[in-house]
């Protein structure tokens, strides 16, 4: 089946040679650019390295006391004396609620204590089953206590950039994948394509890796030079950090560089399903426009708060719109999926939700295009 | 090989393009004439396998139309075919042999000798939006022979041809027709009469003649002009 190669390779000419697509591989490349050097502009190098002297410091009731004697305005301004200290800072303050603590009043336990409590009380307010409370608690004692502080500047903005890196994505997947099957309606080749041997099944499937190896391959080329890039402005340190101290309320036992690597995995699996969705789609549709049409719309429907914050599996889906998969807010999410008494946290119930909408797209889209008639023209 | 059209209709909204035509065509050349909007186009799509038939049949040796088994005996050369702009002419008929499922080597050779034979391949590496009209209806019916189909249905395959390409068109087609089925439509009479052995006339989607002309029935230029006139 060695023409199957050369299909393949002629569909891969036929996705590249689209201006379109050239266009938006540059736009990708110039974002993944500015993603590693924009964060950067705000939190100076001077910043960064003053932030970094307490690397490695427990944080305990010493380091605690060594801050309060240090600081300047309670940690609200921006002297060098406050950068020292600044996610310490921000880890009391954000712990312990209340706007206008004076920070010394606090020891160290009183703060990791406030921290669980804050959580707990999260839990019970969008009233969680006593299961996953339960389960909860017990992964959090993975977490260490007292926190070791490390400044996570490259991996908080390298996580950050995964964000915006999926949105310029699902804008490939929509502009370029979805003439991949549109052209041959559109050059009228479908004609020939449809009455040749093989221009039915081998075409539909050849079609689909087309499509999914040049966006597959773009997501990882561009994670990959974000990843460089942030390792060369911002260095290596900080993926060892705990992630309580980026998202404070986190549960999970995670570091930076895991929580990234979990991060570029199910990237990996939102990108297959933009991918099928954009080629399968337009299959139906025979028009671009309107598939990407149902793709912004399935992204801001994903950014509205439209579904209560209560606990459940019904609001349990919006927590696995890939947008809010792919941020930090993951982090904090409690809430689980209960499939008769198993428990799956987003990380786990994501990837496969896309992987099985992408199965289900496949073989939808497959039936249709096997069928395919040059009807009404 | 035998390839039987059996009572095949299409019925667009309110409009009957093929009315239950039914013929039987072996090896040779059988030409298709028509009126414009006889209904030459809608019959062929339906022969090619891409558009469903209202109601009737299409089998060849007793294979039906919509199987794959069938598309590898065809060859078919669309009335608006369709091209990539960014291919040559070469990266064109390979990607359709590659369609074909014909084996690379086979089909590197096979485009070679195709672009020889339709006189291009002195500009085969040229993107076909760079050709002529006539250019690219020759690459189509290269595209269309690439697989030595059994079954060749070439809808309007001398438009645009100039008179040299035209004779040399007919001379590849009748020697086809020695060991394939060859069904072309065309408007231009002299085109069929050279060649074509038999004969199928349609009007307004139905079947008005079928068999051998000959000339003892008189000038067929002049009963095309009678009938469709
Ligand atoms: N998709 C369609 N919807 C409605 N009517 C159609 C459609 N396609 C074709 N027709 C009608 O069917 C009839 C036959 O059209 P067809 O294209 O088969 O004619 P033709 O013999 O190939 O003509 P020409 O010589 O101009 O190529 C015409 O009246 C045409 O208007
Ligand atoms: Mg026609």
């Amino acid at each position: 089946m060695n023409n199957l190669g050369t299909l393949y390779r002629f569909e891969i000419k036929k996705i590249l040679k689209n201006r379109v697509t050239q266009v938006m591989l540059v736009i990708l490349c110039i974002i993944t650019i500015l993603e590693a050097i924009v964060p950067g502009l705000s939190v100076t190098r001077d910043k960064r390295d003053a932030r970094m002297e307490l690397n490695g410091r427990i944080i305990d009731d010493t380091l605690l006391n060594e801050m309060y004697q240090n600081i300047d305005d309670n940690g609200h301004s921006s002297t060098p004396n406050n950068e020292k200290y600044f996610g310490i800072c921000y880890l009391e303050q954000t712990s312990i609620p209340g706007p206008d603590n004076v920070l010394a009043d606090y020891t160290a336990e009183d703060m990791y204590r406030a921290r669980e409590e804050q959580i707990l009380g999260y839990m019970d307010d969008i009233e969680l089953s006593d299961q996953i409370i339960t389960h909860w608690k017990e992964i959090m004692k993975k977490t260490e206590k007292p926190f070791k502080y490390i400044y996570s500047c490259g991996s908080l903005f390298l996580s950050q950039g995964l964000g915006v890196m999926m949105l310029i994505i699902m804008l490939l997947s929509a502009l370029c994948l979805t003439t991949v099957f549109t052209i041959e309606y559109r050059q009228r080749t479908d004609q020939i394509v449809l009455s040749s041997r093989n221009g039915r099944k081998e075409t539909y499937l050849v079609k689909l890796c087309a499509g999914l190896s040049v966006i597959i391959a773009s997501t990882v080329f561009a994670t990959g030079l974000l990843t460089v890039l942030i390792f060369v402005i911002y260095g290596s340190s900080g993926f060892d950090s705990i992630v309580q101290l980026s998202s404070i309320f986190s549960a999970y036992p995670f570091s930076m560089g895991q929580f990234i690597i979990i991060q570029m995995v199910i990237m990996i699996t939102v990108v297959i399903m933009y991918a099928v969705f954009a080629m399968v789609v337009s299959i139906f549709t025979k028009n671009s426009l309107a598939v990407m049409g149902m793709m912004f719309g399935a992204y801001l429907f994903g950014e509205l708060d439209v579904l209560s914050d209560k606990a459940g599996n019904i609001s349990f889906l919006r927590t696995l719109m890939s947008s809010y998969v792919i941020s930090m807010h993951s982090l904090s999410e409690y809430r689980m999926l209960n499939i008769g008494g198993k428990l799956f946290t987003i990380y786990v119930a994501s990837p496969i939700l896309y992987l099985l909408i992408s199965i289900i797209l496949t073989v939808i889209g497959s039936m249709v295009y096997e069928r395919g008639q040059v009807n009404g023209r | 090989m035998n390839l039987s059209v059996d009572r095949l209709s299409k019925q667009y909204k309110n409009k009957i393009a093929v009315d239950r035509i039914s013929f039987n065509l072996t090896d040779g050349v059988t030409g298709l004439l028509g009126a414009n909007g006889a209904g030459k186009t809608t019959l062929m799509r339906m022969m090619s396998g891409i558009l469903n038939p209202t109601s009737g049949s299409v089998t060849a040796d007793g294979i039906p139309v919509q199987t794959e088994e069938y598309r590898a005996l065809l060859g078919y050369l669309p009335q608006d075919f369709g091209y990539y702009p960014e291919f040559t002419a070469r990266e064109f008929v390979q990607y359709i042999a590659a369609l074909k499922g014909i084996e690379k080597k086979k089909a590197k050779n096979k485009t070679e000798e195709l672009l020889e034979t339709v006189g291009l391949s002195d500009v085969a590496n040229k993107k076909i939006k760079t050709f002529s009209g006539g250019m690219k209806q020759r690459v189509g019916i290269a595209q269309a022979l690439v697989n030595d189909p059994k079954i060749l249905i070439l809808d309007e395959p001398t438009a645009g041809l100039d008179p040299k390409e035209r004779v040399r068109f007919r001379n590849l087609i009748a020697e086809i027709g020695k060991t394939s089925i060859v069904l072309f439509s065309t408007h231009i009479v002299s085109d069929i009469e050279h060649i074509a052995g038999n004969l199928l006339m349609i009007r307004d989607g139905q079947l008005i003649y079928e068999g051998k002309w000959d000339n003892q029935k008189g000038d067929l230029e002049q009963f095309y002009m009678e009938e469709f006139g």
